[in-house]
């Protein structure tokens, strides 16, 4: 089945396209591409997080198609790249994962704390899973966000004042504030 | 019989040679006018006939290149002046000069992508489609109006380039000379799905290392072809990107 994100790249299909250019103007224009597929390719597929060996070994990293992909050296300058534009975080230091930011967590904060101020949480606390998992947020666009976002997005609020972390770990909460 | 001498002889030599011009004038004469007549006749006609055919001259395009032809035979250039008779009856000028504009547009949005060098048949298509968003989805062009309005264009200087390559051609946009060497390569990639690599170089053209090395050195510098060091024969392929998207 074609995927919509990547027909919309003639740049998928061209060869080159997976060999990080050395004139640094082509380079400019390539980086630019990518970053743009690989938001578009997470947003659509609501990807929160990339692991770089699996991406070694699947699209839109690789296209089998015409037998081209990235190189590692390839995903990290990609990569590097988006983290400066402000879409993306290396997870660790050893950059095994990354974050791809289609929403910034500012952006994730902004749509939670609407929500808590609508269905009235204000100064209530919350658990992580009921903000991500919970039926009452079934509708919202932060259902199912990745945990970690979903804690970076809450230490932006918290920064704010606008909440207070109670327990980090997987079962943990946080208190919204007025 | 009796020679002709004398002053007396002279003038009357001078005589009937006057009247010989006179009348060859006269002749002449009537000759241009019955002639300025029937090309009047014959304009007239052909404007009746360009206001007859004014929609169709718009929307076919064998249509259009048979009328431009008919003109050109006859001297008649509906796109020289803006404000002529022809432009301000059938809008044709206005149909180049708008399709110009649109050509440009596209040569600019993608000259960062393939460093100002596009198929035509590519140009063509993103014409089509950005004229397709504007409204326009009646009207059908061709290489042909492509080719036409790129002419246009080149009162203003030289701004786009044709370069012929094989049976097609390949627009330019950048101000920068291609050399000999260039263009050859360009036109080896354009016949080979839009790359080429050094070993066709090499065999096609006959080159030594060296000055294969420079070509392609200079061409990756002024952003015209990308790198693809995944290519199956291990030695690097050159891709053209504005020659790539027509192979497919």
């Amino acid at each position: 089945m074609p995927d919509p994100v990547l027909s919309d790249y003639w740049q998928y299909n061209f060869p080159p396209f997976f060999t990080i250019q050395p004139n640094l103007e082509t380079r400019k224009a390539q980086l630019e591409a990518w970053s743009s597929l690989i938001l578009n390719h997470c947003k659509n597929n609501r990807i929160f997080k990339i692991d770089l060996k699996k991406a070694l070994t699947e699209p839109p990293f690789q296209n089998a198609s015409i037998s081209r992909g990235l190189t590692l050296d390839g995903l990290i300058t990609i990569f590097e790249n988006m983290k400066e534009k402000g879409v993306a975080d290396w997870s660790d230091k050893n950059k095994s994962s990354v974050f791809i930011y289609w929403n910034t967590p500012e952006a994730w904060a902004n749509l939670i704390y609407h929500w808590v101020y609508n269905v009235g949480y204000i100064n209530n606390v919350c658990t992580l899973y009921e903000i991500v998992s919970g039926d009452e947020t079934v509708k919202e666009p932060f259902h199912g966000l990745d945990y970690e976002v979903l804690k970076k997005s809450l230490q932006v609020l918290e920064k704010q004042g606008k909440a207070t972390i109670i327990s980090l770990d997987d079962n943990g909460g946080v208190k919204f504030l007025g | 019989m009796r020679r002709k001498y004398g002053l007396g002889a002279i003038q009357k030599q001078q005589n009937t040679e006057a009247k010989f011009k006179e009348k060859s004038e006269a002749i002449t004469k009537e000759q241009i006018d019955k002639l300025t007549d029937q090309m009047n006749a014959f304009k007239s006609h052909l404007e009746k006939f360009a206001t007859k055919h004014k929609k169709a001259i718009k929307k076919n395009p064998e249509f259009r290149r048979q009328f431009q032809v008919m003109c050109a035979t006859v001297g008649v250039d509906p796109l020289q002046s803006s404000n002529n008779f022809w432009t301000r009856l059938l809008g044709v000028g206005d149909f180049y000069y708008e399709l110009a504009v649109q050509v440009i547009e596209v040569c600019m949005a993608t000259s960062y992508q393939n460093g100002g060098l596009i198929a035509i048949e590519d140009l063509l298509r993103r014409v089509k489609l950005s004229r397709c968003t504007a409204r326009k989805k009646d009207e059908d062009i061709t290489t042909d109006d492509i080719l036409r309005s790129i002419n246009k264009l080149n009162v203003l200087g030289n701004g786009l380039k044709v370069l012929k390559s094989n049976k097609s051609y390949i627009i330019q946009s950048v101000p920068k000379e291609l050399s000999m060497d260039h263009t050859d390569v360009l036109r080896l990639a354009s016949s080979n799905r839009g790359f080429t690599n050094k070993s066709i170089i090499r065999s096609e053209l006959g080159w030594e290392e060296n000055r294969i090395v420079k070509v392609i050195y200079d061409m990756i510098m002024e952003g015209l072809i990308w790198v693809d060091n995944q290519a199956e024969s291990n030695a690097p392929h050159y891709w053209f990107p504005g020659l790539f998207s027509t192979s497919n």
